[in-house]
């Protein structure tokens, strides 16, 4: 899998988080609006259950108004009082009394505009009854065991909530009020007026109330807002509601859930509990829709418009981190294409880490070039020091090839070997001699050629062997003088011995007359002083300053001891014209650096 | 006048034997104290007695109002009247005597042919409430509101509607059979009397004091009725004797 792009990541999690918050403000937000229109839908309950009674009560007072008014109706109570004073003689007009109560109460019926008449006497005895088909189902029916009728035939009736009641008749249920019909305070029979517990009815009642409206009488829905099977499901669920005491007169308000949708219920007391009794459903969902539908869709909008806010800031937040970052990453590839160290990542970069990162980066690459400059030191030193010793081993050879050529020198050797040849004659155990000291000149010459450092007295002595021979030829004319105040010094070979020849070829040879050459060895302030002298021919100052140019064998020492001792030793040359050279130098004590 | 005793002996044995049973069939119940100490002896005065007494009323008569008049704003008075309140109830009880005395009425007095009574028609209620009349005689309904009445009756013995006729008029019914006529207003619903028409001459209305008296009673055991219109009847067994002034209290 890639790996995913800083950007991606800030806006997925920025996403995410909004989502998230979101989804808990929507979740959190759900349960205060439900508790609050929980209590809101409480008080609608409660004002439909104020409306449904005040509908009610004001459809039955007017009844019972209008009752009374009809109840004033003369040949009514003529008919009604007269039928009971005949009923005593059995008299044949009774049918007739009969008929013209009946002939009234439907005159009074289509007055009323009630859903059921019923006119009683005062023995409760059904006199007429309208509304109600067939008419025959009236004979012989008495309703003096109802409550409403009771009261109303009362000689001390209580109010008119009393005259009230809920009447079932032949499968139908009926609000009925009942009025007393009086003459001259008498009461002579009742009159009751009501009107039908209908789906019409409680229809009316949602329009008005804007709450679903059940009527429950018994086990038995009689009139429902509802669909047969959310009536059967009503019914269901009241039985499972553990029932008030039929005692307490309060309205129980419970919740009720009906094919997936709560409602919240409030079963209305309607005076005698088998009478029967509304209740009033406001669906919980509903209300929570209307609600939560605007919530949700600004919800909606709100997330929407943090994702977008979050991914325009994720893309700066990582544009302000991945920018710098990327123009770090170009300034390390410069270095690493260019090598240069000691670029400095400019300008400062405004996102802090990645100028820490900057920073640390800039010190490494600091101690990085530091200890590359340490490093080629180093190897320019190793180089140095191979060149050195190369040269060293260079100029030793050349110094012994010098050395040889200066020995096989036709010169040297034509002036040797005709010394040896006039000494043979004269003195041959001398020419004997000077021919060993010849070898042992050729001889060590070739050994030293295997050494760069040979100790003092080695040196001295090839000296002295070479300046046997010299002397040989020179005669008396060559003096040599040693003051030798040193043991145990080790010297690079060939030190003295051009110092002696340069001696013997630009001093002695020259000057006619005696020539001393005086080697002087001494160990002063730690350094070894070796100082050649001879009161030759000396040097004009001319050729003391090209000196080094002409005399091959003193610039060969010089470069030797530069190698040997570097910048550990000093050296000298003081020349007068025919006076004499005096060459000094002054050598460090311990050995110089041996070939390796 | 000496044959004539044994025939009347024998009428009074029957007489006291069918007051008995018509005391006994009436069910009544308190016909046993009334045989103990209720027979009250007639005065001997040639075969008849006069039967007098006291009426009294223990039981309540319970008025109701509905508190609500229709007519209060219509021409009536403001307050409406409260009739029982000037009405006695005393004065709305019958007495009578109880039987069939056709085939005996020929020997006793008669009372005039022509006997007028009089309703009148004042603040919305008959008065008299009560009357007692006997078969044939007239009833004068006078108005004496200064409104229209409508005076009719649906009762089945005698069943009349007098129109509506205005104050001072005067309209009358005849009535020839016996029975209870109940009479009403078209006009005020409420108005009401009652006519108890009498086939004899044993009856009367008691007076405001309660005081009654039924006179040419023929000796004899009788059944004195009490009535009121809205209260329970009440039936005591007398014996008349000829020349004794008959006595009897009765409490309704």
């Amino acid at each position: 899998m890639k790996p995913l792009k800083l950007r991606t990541k800030i806006i997925l999690f920025t996403s995410l988080l909004v989502i998230a918050v979101v989804a808990g403000s929507f979740l959190v937000i759900n349960q205060v609006v439900k508790t609050q229109v929980r209590s809101r839908l409480v008080r609608d309950l409660e004002r439909s259950q104020q409306t449904l009674e005040q509908i009610q009560q004001d459809r039955l007072r007017e009844m019972a108004v209008y009752s009374i008014i009809a109840s004033e109706n003369s040949t009514l109570k003529a008919a009604i009082e007269t039928y009971q004073t005949e009923l005593q003689s059995n008299s044949p007009i009774l049918e007739q009394l009969r008929r013209t109560v009946e002939n009234e109460a439907t005159k009074l019926f289509v007055i009323l505009k009630a859903d059921l008449l019923v006119v009683t006497s005062n023995s409760g005895e059904v006199l007429a009854m309208e509304g109600i088909d067939p008419p025959t189902t009236r004979a012989g029916l008495n309703l003096s065991d109802q409550p409403w009728i009771q009261n109303c035939l009362s000689p001390n009736p209580r109010d008119f909530e009393q005259s009230a009641g809920i009447w079932r008749f032949q499968g139908r249920t009926y609000r009925i009020v009942s009025v007393p019909i009086l003459l001259q305070d008498l009461v002579i029979g009742t009159l009751s007026s009501g009107y039908e517990i209908s789906p019409h009815l409680v229809a009316t009642i949602k329009l008005n109330t804007g709450s679903d409206v059940v009527f429950v009488a018994g086990d038995q829905v009689i009139a429902s807002t509802f669909n047969p099977d959310q009536n059967g499901l009503l019914l269901r669920a009241l039985k499972a509601q553990p029932q008030p005491p039929a005692t307490t007169a309060f309205d129980s308000q419970t919740e009720v859930m009906l094919e997936g949708e709560t409602f919240l219920a409030l079963q209305i007391a309607e005076g005698s509990p088998s009478g029967g009794g509304f209740i009033i459903l406001n669906s919980i969902d509903r209300a929570m829709q209307n609600i939560m539908g605007g919530i949700k869709v600004t919800l909606v909008f709100i997330g929407l418009f943090s994702i977008l806010v979050a991914m325009l800031l994720g893309l700066a937040l990582s544009q302000s981190i991945t920018q710098p970052l990327i123009n770090f990453v170009n300034f390390m590839g410069g270095i690493t294409r260019t090598g240069e160290l000691q670029q400095k990542f400019r300008p400062h970069s405004p996102n802090y880490e990645v100028d820490v990162l900057a920073r640390s980066f800039e010190s490494m690459a600091q101690s990085l070039a530091e200890s590359q400059a340490e490093s080629s030191r180093y190897h320019e030193q190793l180089r140095r020091k191979e060149f050195n010793e190369e040269k060293i081993s260079r100029l030793a050879t050349r110094s012994r090839l010098d050395a040889l050529i200066s020995q096989i020198n036709p010169h040297f050797l034509f002036n040797a070997l005709n010394t040896v040849g006039v000494l043979i004659d004269e003195n041959p155990d001398e020419a004997r001699r000077l021919t060993v000291k010849l070898a042992n000149i050729f001889r060590q010459t070739l050994q030293a050629s295997e050494r760069e450092v040979v100790s003092l007295e080695e040196e001295l002595r090839f000296v002295q062997d070479y300046l046997e021979i010299e002397k040989a030829r020179f005669g008396e004319r060559l003096q040599v003088e040693e003051r030798i105040e040193v043991s145990n010094a080790q010297i690079p070979c060939f030190t003295l011995q051009p110092l002696i020849e340069n001696a013997v070829k630009h001093g002695a040879a020259l000057k006619i007359g005696t020539t001393t050459i005086r080697i002087v060895v001494l160990q002063e302030n730690g350094h070894l002083n070796i100082q050649v002298s001879d009161d030759g021919m000396g040097m004009t100052p001319a050729a003391r300053d090209n000196m080094l140019e002409r005399g091959y064998g003193l610039r060969n020492l010089i470069d030797r001891l530069n190698i040997h001792y570097p910048s550990e030793f000093a050296w000298k040359v003081e020349s007068e014209f025919e006076k004499g050279t005096v060459v000094s130098l002054a050598l460090p004590c311990h050995p110089p650096a041996a070939k390796t | 006048m000496k044959a004539s005793l044994p025939r009347i002996r024998t009428l009074l044995a029957a007489g006291s034997v069918f007051g008995f049973l018509t005391a006994c069939l009436s069910g009544s119940g308190d016909w046993l104290p009334s045989i103990g100490g209720g027979f009250v002896s007639a005065a001997p005065n040639g075969g008849f007695a006069t039967v007098r007494g006291v009426v009294k009323i223990e039981s309540k008569i319970q008025p109701r109002s509905h508190g609500i008049n229709f007519y209060s704003r219509r021409g009536g008075p403001a307050v409406p009247p409260k009739p029982t309140a000037s009405i006695n109830e005393l004065e709305n009880v019958v007495l009578y005597l109880e039987g069939n005395f056709k085939a005996t009425e020929a020997p006793f007095p008669r009372r005039p042919a022509t006997v007028v009574s009089t309703i009148r028609q004042v603040n919305e209620t008959f008065l008299p409430q009560v009357l007692a009349i006997q078969t044939g005689d007239t009833v004068h309904f006078p108005n004496d509101d200064p409104f229209f009445h409508n005076v009719f009756s649906l009762s089945g013995s005698r069943s009349f509607d007098l129109g509506r006729y205005p104050k001072n008029q005067v309209r009358s019914v005849k009535f020839d059979r016996p029975g209870i006529i109940k009479v009403f207003c078209h006009i005020h619903s409420h108005m009401n009397a009652a006519i108890r028409v009498f086939d004899h001459s044993y009856f009367c209305r008691a007076g405001s004091d309660g005081s009654f008296s039924i006179s040419q009673v023929p000796e004899g055991t009788h059944t004195l009725v009490a009535w009121h219109e809205r209260l329970k009847l009440r039936r005591q067994v007398i014996r008349v004797q000829p020349g004794e002034n008959a006595s009897v209290d009765l409490v309704l």
